[in-house]
């Protein structure tokens, strides 16, 4: 889960080796300093590195920024090196944009590795490009992937606004700049992830505000998460918008599961009876409204040897039941979560402690087709589709596809 | 392929040697370091801003860089830097007249024209141009076959991938020179295709165009690597950001950082300097062809009467 986050710009200019003395950097290499320590303070298990390059793609962790590519004379003297006309270096039949060797990473991700190396991190990174055209809807879903690979996850977005606010910018002047980013500034602070989600990929490549990208990463890690943000540089001190900020999150809910009581059979009862968990659920009893029908179902699983039925509480509420029971030889798994704590990773966490709990393996799972989010919920868990079944489905009032699910 | 292969001769051990450069009715030898002064038909260029948009002034300066040792003038409508947008027909207007008074004047001089449009190459050279100076690296295709249509030189430079009168955003490159050189031979290539006489043909790295000041550097320190191909090359390096970046100085105070540039690249062999300041130029380049041994001392007689 996502624990903390941070912007910092993707300036070849924050390399203190490139620059000589600018009275402008210092500031802004602080603010990175500072938003970068906040990250490693987190304590991730992973710091996850995002920036614009070419291609969209993982980069080996190892890799590191080669200031060469912007300064040539960081590689060494070459003062001495005879002058010669090599062919094998170039070759002008086929001019081709130059592609740096894959070891050598792109300038955004490898100015991200800097700033970590700079904090003293030594912990696992993952480096990952997106590109300039990349989507906000996939944007999005790598952050939320990203967001997922451990269970405590930092990220760094190397991200920055438009290159043409002034008439000295690399971009020149654009009159657009200034609303544009000045949209982006107010989203970042208010924690509007549907705003930089909203963003126009087209408007902001014309714009040269590379960071678009980046910042629809975060949204989609961040989600409703997002509880606060903290500015530490906002400035165009080249006619670039630099924006520096540390960003936290809303720290998630403990998930537990216990013996289901007597006293939870009202809260049970009416979370079962809601009419959209029922209809995503599908296959449910005939009348879920029947309180008689379901204190004899209640009582009758209770006291089955053949089904393991727990409460799921988050934070010590009641939110929803899980169980296992025995069906022709086959032990199947079933889940209810309250409609009130759906997209927490509720059922996930829920069905992860009771796989933990019961090792017999293979298990089973069944959900409708068209679920999809416990479809996601049992993938994410390790279960795979072995196939469908068509079937009379109560709350759909007819036939529908179910979808049958094994994890080994 | 390079240019003395082209000539006949054959490159040794991997060099190539310099050969003749004709611009106009000309014919250049490699040991003469040609000084092409600026004249810019702009209201709006970076150095000195305006000073020759007035054609009379412009006309005036003229006299002045000849005299001071110019051996082409370089006549430009745009300027380079991002700015008010000036149209094929406005650059047009700025510049063939003029080349067409100043050819009437200086029927012997070499006239160049600053342009990278094909129709603004025409136009200049159906008033008189003989060389068609494109610091944008081949951005219109068609100028090439202006250059062959009229028998006129041209430079092939390397822009990285700007578009004209862009500024370079954080461009990068595993190996710059490779990048210039890969690109302006491929240019001087089609420019041979398309009918261009090889003996006309300059190539020219372009400083600071599509390049940081890192680069530029690098390509000033490597720019034998360039001589070493057998074309005449060209460098423009005259009061630009790389000098100023290199010394912390404004435009108007970046003349000693120039001059230092331009006595390593005629050291490393360029045969063309595009300069504001010509007569401190012509002095530097001159001295650097004593110091190689292509020119006899002017005037020689302390310790040997």
């Amino acid at each position: 889960m996502l624990i903390a986050a941070a912007i910092c710009p993707a300036a070849p200019l924050l390399a203190r080796e490139l620059t000589g003395t600018d009275p402008l950097i210092p500031e802004l290499r602080r603010a990175c300093r500072d938003a970068v320590a906040g990250l490693v303070a987190s304590v991730p298990d992973l710091i996850a590195v995002v920036g614009v390059a070419a291609e969209g793609r993982r980069w080996d962790e190892d890799g590191r920024l080669d200031l060469g590519v912007f300064a040539p004379a960081l590689r060494g003297p070459a003062l001495h090196e005879p002058a010669r006309h090599d062919p094998a270096r170039y070759d002008p039949a086929r001019y081709a944009p130059a592609l740096a060797p894959s070891s050598v990473v792109p300038p955004s991700l490898g100015l991200g590795g800097m700033l970590l190396d700079q904090a003293g991190y030594g912990g696992p990174r993952e480096l990952r490009s997106v590109t300039q055209d990349q989507t906000a809807a996939d944007c999005a879903a790598l952050g939320t992937r990203l967001a997922g690979r451990r269970d405590r996850v930092a990220l760094l977005v190397m991200a920055d606004g438009s290159a043409c606010r002034t008439l000295k910018a690399p971009g020149y002047l654009d009159a657009r700049s200034e609303p544009f980013d000045a949209d982006v500034v107010r989203a970042i602070r208010d924690r509007d992830a549907a705003a930089l989600l909203a963003l126009d990929a087209d408007l902001a490549h014309e714009l040269l505000a590379t960071g678009r990208p980046g910042w629809q990463v975060l949204a989609g890690a961040a989600r409703e998460y997002w509880a606060g943000t903290e500015v530490r540089y906002c400035d165009d001190p080249f006619g670039v918008l630099y924006m520096v900020a540390s960003v936290t999150f809303d720290a998630l809910p403990a998930v537990g599961l216990r013996l289901v009581e007597d006293s939870d059979l009202d809260a049970i009862f009416d979370q079962m009876r809601d009419p959209e968990g029922v209809w995503m659920a599908a296959f449910t009893p005939d009348d879920p409204s029947d309180r008689t029908a379901f204190d004899a179902h209640m009582a009758m699983i209770r006291s089955s040897p053949c089904i393991w039925l727990r409460a799921v509480t988050c934070d010590g509420r009641l939110v929803g039941t899980i169980a296992t029971y025995v069906t022709e030889g086959d032990t199947e798994v079933t889940y209810w979560v309250d409609r009130a704590w759906w997209g927490r990773g509720i059922a996930s966490r829920a069905l992860a402690l009771l796989l933990d709990k019961v090792t017999t393996r293979p298990v089973h799972a069944r959900a409708a087709s068209d679920n999809v989010a416990s479809l996601r919920v049992l993938r994410k868990s390790g279960f795979e589709v072995i196939g469908t079944e068509v079937s009379f489905a109560p709350a759909r009032g007819g036939t529908i596809e179910e979808t049958i699910l094994r994890k080994d | 392929m390079t240019a003395s292969h082209l000539a006949g001769s054959s490159p040794v051990g991997g060099e190539a040697r310099q050969g003749v450069l004709r611009l106009g009715e000309h014919s250049f030898p490699p040991e003469r370091p040609l000084v092409m002064g600026i004249v810019n038909r702009t209201p709006d260029s970076f150095y000195r801003p305006g000073l020759t948009w007035d054609e009379a002034a412009a006309m005036e300066r003229v006299a002045e860089i000849i005299d001071d040792g110019a051996d082409i003038v370089d006549v430009g409508g745009v300027p380079a830097a991002p700015g008010a947008e000036v149209d094929a027909a406005e650059e047009i207007r700025r510049t063939a007249g003029f080349i067409a008074a100043l050819r009437d004047r200086y029927p012997d001089v070499v006239i160049s024209v600053d342009t990278w449009r094909h129709e603004a190459a025409r136009a200049a050279c159906e008033a008189g141009a003989d060389l068609i100076n494109d610091s944008w690296g081949g951005h219109d295709e068609r100028l090439a076959d202006v250059a062959a249509e009229f028998s006129a030189a041209l430079v092939c430079a390397h822009a990285g991938r700007q578009s004209p009168r862009t500024r370079p955003f954080r461009v990068w490159y595993p190996d710059v020179l490779a990048d210039v050189l890969a690109r302006t031979l491929r240019l001087a290539d089609l420019a041979v295709r398309a009918g261009v006489d090889p003996a006309r043909i300059v190539i020219d790295p372009a400083h600071d165009f599509g390049k940081n000041t890192w680069h530029s550097l690098e390509i000033t320190r490597r720019l034998a690597e360039m001589t070493a191909t057998g074309w005449p090359v060209l460098v423009s390096l005259s009061n630009k950001d790389f000098v100023g970046e290199s010394l912390d100085l404004p435009p108007l105070e970046r003349l000693p950082g120039t001059l230092a540039a331009t006595a390593i690249s005629a050291w490393h062999g360029a045969r063309i300097f595009r300069v504001h300041q010509v007569r401190e130029s012509r002095q530097v380049v001159d001295m650097v062809a004593a110091i190689k041994g292509d020119r006899p001392p002017a005037r020689a007689v302390r310790g040997l009467a």
